[in-house]
Formats: C-alpha cells, structure tokens, sequence
C-alpha cells in the first residue's frame, strides 16, 4: 500500500516549539484585557487580615524564636524605647511639638484650605507651636534644620546636587510662605490630619511614641473607607519625616496607590512618592512617574511644580537642554515664579547660550520674587560682553 | 543593602527574595505581609484561569497561602518561588474540580439542577473580554487548559511550564500545538455578532 505525503501540509499543522503567544496574535487585545479585568477588584489588606486570622485560629503563627534569653531582653529594649523619647525631650529642653500638616503649600489641597478657612473663622486657640518659623512637618522631630526636606517646595530649591555649576549659591533662608500651613499653625492645629485619622494614633504620634503611633495608623488603615486611607497616608508621612525610612515611606505609598487607586488623597500620594523617588536618587522612575502624571488629566493644578522638578532631575543629570525646556515650560504654567527664571538661565549658561542666559538672569532681577539674586547679578555681569 | 525587598510592589528582584523568604520562616509578619502583597493578585488571577469559582475563590486563595506557609521551611529554592506558587494553585484548583464534580453529581442523583455554563450561547456575545476568555477556556481539558494558562496569558517560558506539569517539553508543545487550536476556535464562536447594517 502506498502512502501520499503532502510535506507543506503537515508541516503548517506540526507542532512547533515556542510559538508565537496568543496575546501577540489575532485575539491579543481580547486576551490582554481578559488578563486585565481578571485582576481588578482585589482587595489584598482584607485578604491578608482574614488569612492571618485563619492562621491565628489554627495554630501559633508568627512564633517567638526560642531563644528564651531574649524575653528579658526584649522587655529591656521595650522599656528603653518607650523611655527614649521623654529622656530625650529632657535633654533637648524642646518644648512639646504640636502635630501639623505637612507643608503642602506647593500642593493646592482642600484641607489646607478648608483648616485656613477655619484657622480664619474660628477663635485662635492658645499658640503652641514651638517653632512657628519653622516650614517642616510637624512629625518631624529628629531631621536637623538644614536637612533637606522632602515637600516638592524644598525639593523646587536646589536641595538636589547642582549640576550646572559648584559655584550656584544656597538661597538665604526665607520666612514660610504666607499660604503655609506651620504660619498658620497656631490657628490651625491639624484639621486636615485628623479627618481620617484617630485622635489616638495621633496623641501618641505627639507624644513621641512614633512606633506605637506608626502601628496604630496601620492597624486603622487596614480598615476600608476614608479612614483606612488616611491612616495610610499618615504612616508614609512617619516615615519620611520621622524616621527617615524613605523605602519604607514609598512602600506604603505604593500600597496606598494600589489599594485607593481613586482615593481622595492620591494626587498627594502621587506627589510624595515622586519626592522620595528623587530623595532615594532613583531618578529614572521619578521621571518616568512625573511623566505619566503630566500626561493624566488630573495633572492641570500641578504641572508647573512637576515641570519644575523634572527640570532639576534633568540638570542634575547634566542634561541641560531637557532641563531648559522643562523650566520653560514650567515658566509658561505659571508665569512670574523667579526661581524657575533662574534655573533656566543656568542650564541657558551651561550650553554656552550666553546672550539668552544674560537676558534671563535679568528678567529675574526685575522679578519681585528672587531669593538668588546675588548670583544672578554676580553671573550677570560675567556674561556682560 | 537589598532594596526591592523593601518595596514588595515595585520591581521584584529575585535576588531579594531569599532573604524575605528567611524572615517569613522565622515567623515576621511584616515579610508575610510583603510576600503576600507581591503574590496575592498573581493567586487570584490565575486561579480565576483555572475556572475556580468566584465563590470558591478567596477559600482557594487562603488555602495556596496556608500551604505556601506550613511548606515554606522545606522551600529549597531550586526553583522560583512563583514557580512553586503555580503548582500549589494547580493543586488547589484540582482539589475544587474534584468536590464540584461530586457536588455535581449529588445534584443529579437527588434531581438538583446543577448549575451550567454555555460557552457558546448568543448570550456571551456581549460580555466582557474576561467572560470570552474564561468561557473558551472551560471549553478546553484541564492539561490543555494549563497549557494555554501558562504559556499564552501568563507567559511562562517552555521549560518552566513543562517542569511545573512534570512533562518533557516536546510533550508540552504538542499538548499546547492542540490545545491553542481548540481555544482559538472556542474565542471565535464566542466572537460578537455584526450588527445587520
């Protein structure tokens, strides 16, 4: 018996190996999407709170190391910590720290205002801000002074290394803003922390117990609604301000933007994570993001301070022409900001635009803002044929 | 200094991930938290491809994290832990076949209706991408349906898939060769109609 072969048509119907995915193919938009809304609707804390208890229920979970020594031990660290931050308010003499928002006097919030529209109706209580000067975050009781803060106001400034010139001078210290929320802090003691956030977490976060402060908001944001969210927002805040744990800070904003992915508080989650992408030098992602952020529609209110940053990234990097055209274009957000006239007369003078960086830099000295101007005039006359 | 540890929902590096595993073992929360975190959605999505039920679903899920708990002692790391992962959902979503299909069949003896999905019925027509998927799916054999799961929507490598199903690789590819051709021609009876113009 003979048997007929057809080579092509077997061929075409063998199986092959590494085929092309299906997602790449004929129905890949059908299947990606099906990925996609397979996976909405998640609610990984509730998940995790019902499995821990399931594990609780079942037997000893999270088991103490059986290192028996450690139990006094443990006891005397316990009790070191929670004497540590009395012992070291004795020695500092700092009188006791009244908890405020955060700075966002860059970022146009409603709480802010609606905490100034009440600061300006209701009766002033008794001033207990210690140090009313003062611009950083009320948490913040452990980062020195000249430390860099991380509210975008701060990183606008030339916190970051300066890539045009050593030489570029720090700006005199200037008294806060007069939309900030810490000169408004004697009438305006945290109204728009405490919208979400239990008065307890909160007496304990002033009382200095920042870990037991920390555990609190996040016991509460494992709860759901607005008072989850801002118990997760006010642990990132701890973080950064307080204990200086950045990664940490950005893990917990990250879960905030998972969890809350329309949130309330998002454009503020958004722009934190942003500050400490740059603060943990990750400058790639922190461009990457602020450049998403620009292309959502949410993104109108704050384009000039995310141009503006993604030009101080870009300077910093040595990119100078991507720096100009972000500060130019951050100019054209929001006319009239001096210290953006600056900073792009800096990247101007660093590709050898001399005649457009002069031109600049005195545009920026008729400006009524400028907190560089004795560089400005020094750069000036330097260019002056 | 091992960052993405540190941040469980960023970029995951796998070099990360042993130390995470050794804090899980000796019992921090906070490391089973973060490991959850990163593997929760993976769990449920890819159960959901398996065709456990929504109502079973959650149990399901709990059940690969107690499993991946008690058994994380004896984790070698031979292999990825997402790998691992895969096998105990496989296992987990056999387990509920199993019970549904006696569940199934309790209902026929006492006259319950079960209840039934129709792939093919006008009515998908209008559904949703993930509907269309998972309806041409449960057209296919478990072995097929993993197959397609793995290779095509997750985007698993060859090798990894044929060590997670315990099979050579040429095996796969012939398994999956099929496989495609019925999914493909299930997606396409599940195409929505033109509409008469």
């Amino acid at each position: 018996m003979t048997r007929s072969v057809i080579p092509n048509r077997r061929a075409a119907d063998q199986p092959t190996p590494h085929p092309e995915r299906l997602t790449e193919g004929q129905f890949g938009r059908l299947l990606r999407d099906g990925n996609r809304e397979l996976a909405d609707g998640l609610d990984q804390s509730a998940a995790f709170q019902r499995l821990t208890e399931r594990l609780s229920a079942s037997r000893s979970v999270f088991d103490a190391p059986r290192a028996y020594w450690l139990a006094p031990v443990t006891v005397l660290a316990l009790l070191a910590f929670a004497v540590s931050p009395s012992v070291a308010r004795w020695l500092r003499a700092d009188p006791a720290v009244v908890i405020v928002a955060e700075d966002l006097h860059a970022h146009p919030d409603k709480r802010v205002a609606s905490s100034a529209a009440t600061a300006a109706s209701a009766p002033s209580p008794a001033p207990a801000i210690t140090r009313p000067a003062d611009t950083r975050s009320a948490f913040d009781t452990r980062r020195p002074a000249h430390a860099p803060s991380t509210s975008l106001s701060s990183v606008s400034a030339p916190t970051l290394p300066n890539a045009a010139q050593a030489a570029e001078p720090q700006p005199p210290s200037t008294p806060p803003p007069a939309d900030s929320v810490a000169a408004l802090a004697p009438t305006a003691p945290v109204a728009g922390s405490e919208v979400g956030a239990a008065p307890d977490c909160l007496s304990l976060a002033r009382r200095g117990q920042t870990r037991d402060a920390e555990a609190c908001f996040l016991k509460r944001a494992e709860g759901s609604g607005l008072g989850a969210e801002m118990a997760l927002y006010e642990v990132a805040r701890l973080r950064r301000d307080v204990l200086g744990d950045a990664a940490g800070a950005l893990r917990v904003l990250a879960e905030y933007r998972t969890r809350f992915p329309s949130g309330s508080l998002r454009r503020e989650a958004d722009m934190s994570q942003l500050e400490l992408l740059v603060q943990l030098g990750r400058t790639d992602e922190a461009l990457k993001q602020s450049d998403e952020l620009l292309s959502s529609s949410a993104s109108g209110e704050r384009a000039a301070e995310l141009r503006l940053l993604r030009g101080h990234i870009l300077r910093k990097t040595r990119s100078f022409a991507a720096a100009a055209r972000e500060y130019e274009l951050a100019e054209r957000v929001r006319p009239g900001r001096g210290d953006v006239t600056y900073f792009h007369a800096l990247c101007l003078e660093a590709l050898g635009l001399g005649p457009e960086a002069a031109a600049l830099f005195g545009q920026y000295l008729e400006q009524p803002q400028h907190s560089y101007a004795e560089d400005a005039r020094r750069r000036l006359e330097k260019l002056k044929p | 200094m091992c960052a993405a540890v540190a941040s469980p929902i960023g970029e995951w590096d796998s070099d990360c991930e042993s130390p995470l595993l050794l804090e899980c073992v000796r019992g921090s929360r906070e490391a089973w938290r973060s490991l959850h975190l990163r593997y929760y959605p993976v769990t449920m999505v890819f159960l959901r491809k398996l065709g456990v039920s929504e109502s079973d679903l959650e149990d399901a899920s709990q059940e690969v994290f107690l499993q991946m708990h008690r058994y994380l002692p004896r984790f070698r790391g031979n292999a990825e832990l997402k790998t691992w992962l895969y096998r105990l959902c496989i296992t987990q979503a056999r387990h509920l076949r199993r019970r549904r299909r006696m569940g199934d069949a309790l209902r026929s003896w006492f006259s319950l209706r079960p209840e039934s999905v129709n792939p093919g019925s006008a009515g998908f027509c209008e559904e949703s991408a993930r509907r269309r998927m998972l309806a041409a799916l449960e057209t296919l054999s478990e072995d097929d349906r993993l197959a397609v799961v793995l290779y095509d929507l997750e985007g698993l490598a060859g090798r990894q898939i044929a060590d997670i199903l315990g099979c050579k690789e040429a095996t796969l590819w012939r398994r999956l060769h099929y496989a495609r051709k019925k999914f493909v021609q299930a997606l396409e009876a599940t195409a929505p109609i033109p509409e008469p113009t």
